[in-house]
């Protein structure tokens, strides 16, 4: 909220600039900072305007200037001037000759206050009550509404007048809106003769209602945070103080009409000195204490040499235990003068956290990889839904938009759309994401997923399926360093996104780990990116538990190992997994690895066949003979021809 | 055959042969060369078999003089073959000259995410200091994320318009502070926590504010844990945080408000002579929090904080648009 230096300085002594003042303020109470000169004001009017950053536990007693300049009077020590409330009263009339005042829901307004004023005669304001409206942003309106609005702006009791000619049945009652009633705001119309309310409403109530009507009144705010019942009078008695002041003629009748049935008592709060010094981690001097209390309107009594019994007065409603005296003996002493001390805790090393260990080391590797990371948004909508998939989103409530109404059920399609913004720029990328993605919308549940995408713009390939590979030697390589060992790559079918013949689930111990292959060319071009795209997606919550440290060393032999190269035509159709398994299985002894390190199918092999040619490791804890050697090769051969028929060449 | 004419004939042959490795052009020659005579069907090797037919007396310093021819050719060829391969490199060094001002061949290491990079430091510092990392769920219940943590059914923080809603009071965390209330009602004092994660919050987009950002949590609970404790700790973790930036920071303690902290505090920075900016709210965990999580009251006190880790990666790196971090746009990402 804007403050007036000047107004400020009305209700206390303040020998400060308006920077010293604003820094005071900064680090004792409230954020501050003297609002730039480029409005002007400051040099019109000789008066400087400060932005404060009211907290809201606190709007209920400093969101007006005398509120706020009780606060600076505490901090530096002087006295506080109260407002002029001071004018005649008409005795021979009562207010309740006039209105009657009934108050429904005494839950929801704890006090009703209200005076009669005749002869009220309506005109503009004089010029420098316009004026000091004018600072705030509030238009001038007529005299009346001025000073209620003035003398919110000082005293924070939000007030309300009333035509007495337009009341009804001269009767006010205080209750709930029927449903269907409608309500009609006041302005403008001549008025002589008037009511004048000045009442405190439950917060709860008045918060619900501006949710629902869309209505901020800065009314409804200070009622929304809580006022002290007590206000009330105050404002009230202002407010009549300024209508004599500023409306000749004005007659204000004698008395008050006051509804207040459940006074609002000071409360007791015992403060044991030895828990404030431990709660702040200084000794503070029990003078200081009190004082500081004493300064904000707390009286104080001893009792014995580490309790204070404290009476809080009504207009402090955030004051409710021990802690927020402690932290007004803190503010006040000034976190800045506070001494940092080390923790005194006992030395212990902290547990691990192996997911984040885990999520951590794949992030490092794929970015030595070639990946980079991206952060996408959880939230997906608009086009990029699939309407048939719509029901098995978890939905938002209340989107920010009809692009982010749900949450997000895998990370691929956030990647893809990268990879298309991306390809503006560069002619290939490769992304990762870690990141939570939702599903079930009955019982929404979130899994941490790692997915990643590798994009080159060319359409043609010189190897078959050469993104895929590529990808799936980052994944071994990913896995072989996360300790993750025996994962199967199996043939599956998948949704429209992954290319049917170049697509396998990851499996590791019978349970699926993920999905590895490459983006279908239709679901390319419906994103409208032209090129190849690989992609994978990993269960990562359960790859994390997976994820295994330790590292066994094994000796390194002693006894050379032999490689043999064994080159083999085959069936087209016939695949890896099977080559392999025969030579496993063909009883040869000694192999101790096998490497595929050429492979070509083409036109020059006659009848759609393939060539497939290994290095053989063969390794054993002695020297192998060339004849022992030769022995095992034959053994592998003889397969390779009875079960695949397979040419050796 | 005569003594002359053999002495002669000693003499003409290393005359010559001097003369041939003096020619030889490159190491074949020079091979040829030596082969010619001292092979072993070389010239030389032929002299001496004459050697038995010359008489007694002289045969023995004929002897030594084919000898020392030898041994003397043999040093000349070795010189000269150092000589023809100090030449062949010095020919290669200068043919194999390269413009090393052309750039390197490109091998692309990726890019960490920059909040992931700021999130590290951060989760470095405090893990030095006795912290324990701890996750939540972004998925969380009204319960946890509100009512827990003392923000009552009626507090401004659980308008619509703040918070993003699931059904069957559900939400998305606003804050990493339900983590608070999670942890300490299965853990006991006394423990140091820290909660990196993402939050959410139903707020117009702009340079400095996103519906999605991050934020990491911090509680330490103990006896005697008090605000001067907090204060140091931010002490200690700014001047670790910017260490390597080489800018001068200023820290700026401050009263602040959040429902679940009492007393409360707001943190700002200042880095050289730009505008104060909050990057933390903290204070002392309220004692209603204490209770909700089952602690008994009066026997233990803490410090709890939220840091904003974009708000802190915008400091740090300079950038100036909080939208950056969820742009994808690998010009950004490849700067990190």
């Amino acid at each position: 909220m804007k403050f007036s230096y000047n107004l400020l300085k009305k209700y206390t002594d303040i020998k400060l600039t308006p920077e010293k003042l604003a820094e005071l303020l900064t680090l004792h109470s409230f954020e501050c900072v003297v609002s730039e000169k480029a409005d002007g004001l400051s040099a019109q009017s000789g008066d400087a305007i400060l932005n404060i950053d009211i907290l809201p536990n606190r709007t209920h007693d400093t969101l007006s200037h005398y509120g706020l300049a009780k606060e600076i009077a505490a901090l530096t020590g002087k006295p506080v001037k109260k407002p002029d409330l001071k004018f005649f009263e008409d005795r021979t009339k009562r207010p309740g000759d006039f209105i009657s005042v009934t108050v429904v829901e005494k839950q929801l307004c704890p006090r009703y206050i209200a005076k009669v004023i005749t002869d009220v005669k309506i005109s503009p304001a004089p010029k420098w009550l316009q004026d000091e409206l004018v600072k705030f942003d509030i238009n001038p309106h007529n005299n009346i509404v001025d000073i209620l609005n003035y003398a919110m702006l000082e005293t924070g009791q939000p007030m309300h007048v009333f035509d007495y000619e337009k009341l009804e049945g001269k009767k006010i009652i205080i209750r709930k809106a029927k449903r269907g009633e409608k309500i009609n705001t006041l302005d403008g119309g001549q008025y002589d003769l008037d009511e004048i309310e000045s009442a405190n409403f439950e917060p709860g109530g008045i918060r619900k209602t501006d949710k629902n009507l869309g209505l901020n009144t800065d009314a409804s705010i200070r009622f929304a945070a809580g006022i002290d019942p007590n206000l009330a009078e105050l404002g009230l008695n202002r407010v009549c103080a300024l209508i004599q002041e500023i409306i000749p003629g004005s007659k204000i009748i004698g008395g008050t009409i006051d509804i207040y049935p459940k006074k609002l008592k000071p409360r007791n709060i015992k403060l044991n000195l030895e828990y404030l010094d431990k709660l702040i981690g200084e000794k503070i001097k029990p003078e200081f204490t009190k004082r500081t209390l004493e300064s904000l309107g707390i009286k104080i009594s001893a009792k014995g040499a580490k309790i204070f019994l404290a009476t809080v007065p009504t207009e402090r409603l955030d004051l409710e235990a021990e802690e927020d005296l402690i932290e007004e003996v803190a503010r006040f002493y000034g976190y800045e003068n506070l001494i940092g001390k080390v923790p005194a805790a006992a030395m212990a090393v902290p547990e691990k956290n192996y997911a984040n260990i885990a999520m951590n080391k794949a992030r490092d590797i794929l970015a030595s990889a070639g990946f980079s990371e991206t952060y996408n948004y959880s939230f997906v909508g608009g086009k990029n839904i699939d309407e048939n998939g719509e029901n098995q989103l978890v939905e938002i409530q209340n989107p920010a938009n009809s692009d982010f109404k749900y949450l997000r059920p895998e990370l691929n399609s956030g990647l893809l759309k990268n990879v298309k913004n991306n390809f503006r720029f560069a002619g290939e990328i490769k992304l990762f994401e870690i990141g939570n993605v939702f599903s079930s919308p009955a019982e929404p549940k979130e899994n941490l997923r790692l997915a990643g995408v590798s994009a080159v713009k060319r359409d043609e390939e010189t190897i078959n399926g050469a993104k895929f590979f590529e990808m799936k030697g980052v994944l071994n390589a990913l896995f072989e360093n996360l300790g993750v060992v025996d994962c199967r790559y199996v043939s599956t079918t998948a949704d429209k996104w992954w290319h049917p013949g170049r697509v396998a689930r990851i499996e590791h111990g019978g349970g699926a780990l993920g999905i590895i292959g490459e983006v279908s060319p239709a679901a390319l071009a419906s994103l409208g990116i032209v090129g190849r795209v690989a992609m994978f997606n990993i269960d990562f919550e359960r790859l994390a538990t997976i994820v295994n440290e330790e590292r066994e060393f094994s000796q390194i032999s002693k006894y050379p190992a032999v490689v043999r190269d064994i080159s083999i035509l085959v069936d087209k159709d016939i695949r890896m997994s099977e080559v392999l398994g025969v030579i496993h299985n063909s009883g040869a002894e000694f192999i101790e690895d096998i490497n595929l390190f050429d492979y070509y199918e083409g036109k020059e092999l006659s009848g759609n066949k393939k060539n497939l040619a290994f290095h053989i490791v063969f390794q054993a804890e002695r020297t192998l003979t060339d004849e022992e050697i030769r022995r095992e090769e034959e053994k592998i051969k003889n397969a390779l021809i009875k079960k695949l028929s397979a040419e050796i060449r | 055959m005569a003594i002359e004419n053999f002495e002669e004939k000693v003499n003409i042959l290393e005359k010559e042969s001097k003369e041939a490795i003096q020619e030889a052009s490159d190491l074949a020659r020079l091979e040829n060369i030596r082969i010619k005579y001292l092979g072993r069907k070389g010239v030389l090797n032929e002299l001496v078999k004459e050697l038995p037919d010359i008489r007694e007396g002289s045969r023995a310093r004929f002897g030594h003089s084919i000898n020392f021819a030898k041994d003397n050719l043999e040093r000349l060829i070795d010189e000269k073959s150092q000589e023809l391969k100090n030449e062949f490199i010095a020919e290669k060094l200068e043919k194999e000259k390269i413009d090393i001002t052309m750039p390197g061949k490109i091998f692309a290491l990726g890019h960490l995410h920059p909040l992931t990079k700021v999130e590290r430091r951060i989760e470095d510092i405090f893990q030095s200091m006795g912290f324990e990392i701890v996750f939540g769920s972004e998925i969380e219940s009204e319960y946890y994320n509100f009512d827990a943590l003392n923000i009552p059914k009626n507090h401004p923080a659980r308008d619509l318009q703040d918070t993003f809603w699931l059904r069957r009071g559900l939400l998305l965390r606003t804050h990493t502070s339900p983590m608070q209330a999670r942890y300490m009602e299965k853990n006991n004092p006394p423990l140091r926590i820290i909660v990196p994660g993402r939050v959410f919050r139903h707020e117009a987009t702009d340079a400095s504010h996103e519906i999605q950002f991050h934020q990491v949590e911090g509680l330490m609970v103990g006896e005697d844990v008090s605000l001067a404790n907090l204060k140091a700790v931010f002490e200690e973790f700014f001047k670790k945080f910017f260490s390597t930036r080489g800018k001068k920071i200023e820290v700026r303690f401050r009263p602040g408000y959040f429902p679940f902290v009492e007393p409360g505090m707001e943190i700002d920075i200042k880095i050289a002579s730009s505008k104060w900016l909050e990057v933390v709210g903290a204070g002392m965990v309220h004692r209603k929090v204490f209770k909700s999580a089952g602690y008994a009251p009066g026997k233990q006190q803490g410090f709890a904080f939220g840091l904003g880790l974009e708000r802190l990666a915008m400091l740090y790196y300079g950038i100036n648009d909080i939208r950056l971090f969820y742009s994808s746009d690998f010009r950004f990402l490849k700067q990190f």
